[in-house]
């Protein structure tokens, strides 16, 4: 269980600077390049409990 | 002789001190907690007065109830203050000049509010982990005394089954709840307020998923317990009628002289015994709803904040932190039922106990 917790801590860490730096992202071409990266590494982080099944 | 005595004695051999000690737990009001002592409840039941005095329950219940309000309506102001400046923020973000900067005030903002919100979430959710393990130690100290009774009024075969199954099912159950569904839940909090605070929805179905899945565990939980209880309670009760038939028969008949009156004065005390036990068994089930009924009422109240909170949100505009609040009130409702259907399994194994009795 104490893997879960952190699991779910460092999912609120990412998609809180996800959030935060998504408002600071400069606008025009790089905002979606930059939402998209975001997306990636918490998707990424949202899997990453399936190392559990090895 | 006759049965109230028999009973008195009986009573005085038996140690409850596990169940009085449980009655002192914190999580009843102390007013509640005076007015009520075991043995008494168990001498009314025999003499057929009534077990508690439930007006001075009920009287003390509604005064609890007030009390709970107006520590309620502090934290609603709170939150609606808070809520209220952002949505002032976000509103008038557009005459500020900077956009960027307003954004970040306005995300400040929402981690106050989500601050504010999780320590009262967090409080009302340690309080019902404690509930659970209160109502775990109050099944591990009368569970004992009710399967001694039990062997000792004839239900051998039944005692010593039952004895192991529920106490296993009893301590897998508590912990599975403790461990598993209820961090499922706070998880599913936190997460739904985190999702707030981007206009992109990241995590909302995740945190809709563990919801539903702690929902659902309960229930099957719930199910596959009670039905484990049920078969063997069924399984093992005709054993024991035998048991105690064919010892009655042999008494009655192949003791020579004495053996009439001694069937029949064992069959007395038998039943006496019988009583107790489930004298036993209604004042855990008493015990265990008081342990029950001011938890509930907290978490429903809080609940109901956040809904309160989410209504009065939803005319700002900004219908994130809307729909985060009332998520969260949802995520307290279905503490609340977890909490209802944790100790209603608990009545559930206490109902399976005093059921089997043979003879």
């Amino acid at each position: 269980m104490e893997y879960f917790r952190e699991w779910a801590v460092s999912l609120v860490m990412l998609v809180s600077a996800g959030a935060f730096l998504e408002n600071v992202a400069p606008s025009g071409n790089m905002k979606k390049y930059v939402s998209f990266i975001f997306a990636l590494i918490i998707l990424s982080a949202m899997l990453s409990p399936i190392e559990l099944f090895k | 002789m006759n049965y109230e005595d028999i009973f008195r004695e009986e009573l005085e051999r038996l140690d409850l001190s596990g169940i009085e000690a449980v009655l002192n737990d914190p999580l009843i009001p102390e007013e509640i907690s005076e007015s009520i002592n075991i043995k008494d409840i168990l001498i009314n039941m025999i003499t057929g007065e009534e077990l508690v005095s439930w007006e001075n329950i009920f009287y003390i219940l509604k005064s609890l109830l007030l009390g709970e309000l107006s520590n309620i309506l502090m934290l609603c102001a709170e939150l609606m203050c808070i809520c209220i400046v952002t949505g002032l923020m976000t509103n008038l973000s557009g005459s500020f000049g900077e956009k960027t900067l307003s954004k970040t005030g306005s995300v400040i903002s929402i981690f106050m509010a989500a601050g504010v919100a999780i320590t009262a979430f967090y409080d009302v959710y340690a309080m019902c982990g404690d509930t659970v393990q209160s109502m775990t130690s109050l099944m591990g100290a009368s569970l004992p005394i009710v399967f001694s009774l039990t062997i000792i009024s004839g239900g051998a075969a039944s005692g010593t089954v039952m004895d192991t199954v529920i106490s296993g099912a009893v301590t897998l159950f508590s912990a599975a709840v403790l461990k598993i569904l209820m961090p499922a839940v706070f998880i599913s909090c936190v997460l739904i307020i985190i999702n707030s605070l981007s206009s992109k929805n990241y995590v909302k179905k995740m945190s809709g998923f563990l919801r539903n899945f702690a929902l659902f565990g309960v229930g099957f939980l719930l199910t596959i317990f009670t039905g484990i209880s049920a078969i063997q309670a069924m399984m093992t009760k005709s054993a024991d009628s035998m048991l105690m038939n064919t010892a009655r028969y042999s008494i009655d008949n192949f003791v020579p002289i004495i053996g009439g009156f001694t069937a029949d004065s064992l069959e007395m005390v038998l039943t006496c015994i019988k009583n107790l036990k489930n004298g036993v068994g209604i004042a855990g089930v008493i015990v265990l709803v008081l342990l029950l009924v001011s938890p509930l009422i907290k978490t429903l109240a809080i609940a109901a904040v956040f809904k309160f909170t989410a209504i009065l949100l939803e005319p700002m505009g900004d219908s994130k932190i809307s729909d985060c609040m009332d998520d969260m009130g949802q995520a307290a409702v279905i503490l609340a039922s977890l909490l209802t259907l944790s100790s209603i399994m608990f009545i559930i194994f206490f109902a399976a106990v005093m059921k089997f009795s043979p003879v």
